[in-house]
């Protein structure tokens, strides 16, 4: 199979023998791919500058299976702007969330467009946090992890703002004062509401969430913590 | 026809090096043998002397036999700079070509969290315990002008305002004698962003 001028970001790479890379890629209509990228370490290779993480590139590529073969990658005429200071921690972050929740060979043509349109956002290095947890929320969902940020666990009751709950991973919020897991993570009514609404312009929300999100996403990472969290500072 | 056993196992071994499949490992094994032998006897002991002794310095982290590397040793260079690199190459480029009079840290390589490396397996633990005791007066930043250097240099810019240490990164762009048009974007939007005033 060949593959033409395929809009992609660069998940991640590693080298491979003495001059190549394998590179992960994250292409709009084929998904996630490894492709072995032949040359592309050496002194002279023009692709050094191509092949980096949060460009939007064009790669070209033969082959099927777990690793194609690139033969071709250059920028797209998309503008992006370059990641710098704070943004970066938080495009690894995303990248590794994304290694991690996607399938290779699953097509996603709406999470790239809106990962491409984080990247664009989270260059102005404003609100990252808001901007990361909004990003999340929206991955789990298109995966089919939607959260319950509406009504009580198994219920039509609709959340009070002004309750406190528990949230249950896949079946949502229950009220706190019916069950006594202190373990549990307990969360305001207005945080889950104004989170449903995109809203976290509230600071002790914005905290509530943060500790939502990491739990979920936890849950659906497995076991190993995500390395990149040790990048902010 | 297949080599003796040794002959295959020299062989093999050679294939360690950069850039050497079985072909020139072959090729390199003869020459030692039909050429070379006392070269090659050279090259076994210094070998294994090598593999044996050479460490980390304690201080910067480069490669180095004794505790403290030749830099970290000489009392004619100015501690209160430090310039932080990827690796032990990069000392010896920059070195060659600005003789630089300050201290180097050597990182071993950059920030990548999704191979696994965080600031504590690039040794950024000893760099902060450097920093807090306060010698250290402006810290020069010259990791790679990538994606993971530039991270890299952002993590430590941050750690060393927290100590009141400034810190200033390597201008990165367009390559001398280079032509606009052919720069790719990346490079091009680096120049833009760091670009100087005039006059
Ligand atoms: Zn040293």
């Amino acid at each position: 199979m060949r593959v033409q001028d395929q809009a992609a970001f660069i998940l991640h790479y590693f080298p491979y023998r003495d001059t190549s890379q394998i590179i992960e890629l994250f292409t709009r209509d084929y998904g996630r791919i490894a492709a072995v990228s032949r040359g592309s370490r050496s002194a002279k290779s023009k692709l050094k500058g191509v092949l980096q993480p949060f460009r939007y590139i064009q790669v070209s590529w033969s082959g099927k299976g777990e690793l194609v073969s690139l033969n071709r990658a250059e920028e797209s005429d998309v503008m992006m702007p370059l990641l710098t200071g704070n943004a970066l921690p938080c495009g690894f972050y995303i990248n590794e969330i994304l290694m991690r929740l996607l399938h290779k060979h699953d097509v996603h043509e709406d999470i790239f467009n809106e990962y491409q349109q984080l990247l664009v956002s989270l260059a102005d290095q404003q609100n990252l946090e808001i901007k990361l947890r909004l990003f999340e929320k929206y991955l789990l969902q298109q995966l089919g992890f939607e959260l319950n940020l509406s009504h009580e666990a198994g219920s039509q009751q609709a959340l009070d703002a002004h309750r406190q709950y528990f949230y249950y991973i896949e079946h949502g919020p229950v009220l706190a004062e019916q069950h006594t897991h202190s373990e549990h993570l307990v969360i305001s009514g207005k945080s889950l509401l104004d989170f449903q609404q995109g809203d976290l312009s509230d600071e002790k929300v914005r905290r509530e969430i943060k500790s939502l999100m990491r739990m979920v996403v936890a849950y659906y990472l497995g076991n190993k913590p995500l390395k990149s969290r040790e990048l902010f500072r | 026809m297949s080599h003796s056993p040794l002959l295959s196992q020299l062989i093999d071994a050679l294939r360690c090096l950069p850039g050497v499949g079985p072909k020139s490992a072959q090729r390199m094994a003869f020459h030692l043998l039909e050429r070379d032998r006392q070269g090659a006897a050279k090259l076994s002991l210094v070998m294994k002397e090598a593999m044996e002794h050479i460490g980390h310095c304690s201080q910067c982290r480069t490669l180095s036999e004794d505790e403290l590397c030749q830099h970290c040793a000489d009392p004619a260079k100015d501690r209160s700079l430090l310039c932080v690199v990827e690796t032990p190459a990069d000392v010896m480029a920059l070195d060659q070509a600005i003789g630089f009079k300050g201290l180097y840290f050597v990182l071993m390589g950059h920030l990548s969290p999704l191979d696994g490396i965080g600031p504590k397996e690039l040794g950024l633990d000893l760099l902060e315990a450097r920093l807090q005791q306060g010698e250290v007066k402006e810290i020069i930043l010259a990791t790679n002008p990538t994606v993971e250097g530039e991270t890299t240099a952002h993590y430590i810019s941050k750690m060393a305002g927290e100590y009141g240490v400034q810190a200033s990164r390597l201008a990165h762009g367009i390559p001398l004698g280079g032509e606009l048009e052919y720069i790719d974007g990346g490079t091009l939007a680096h120049a833009f962003s760091g670009r100087q005033r005039m006059g």
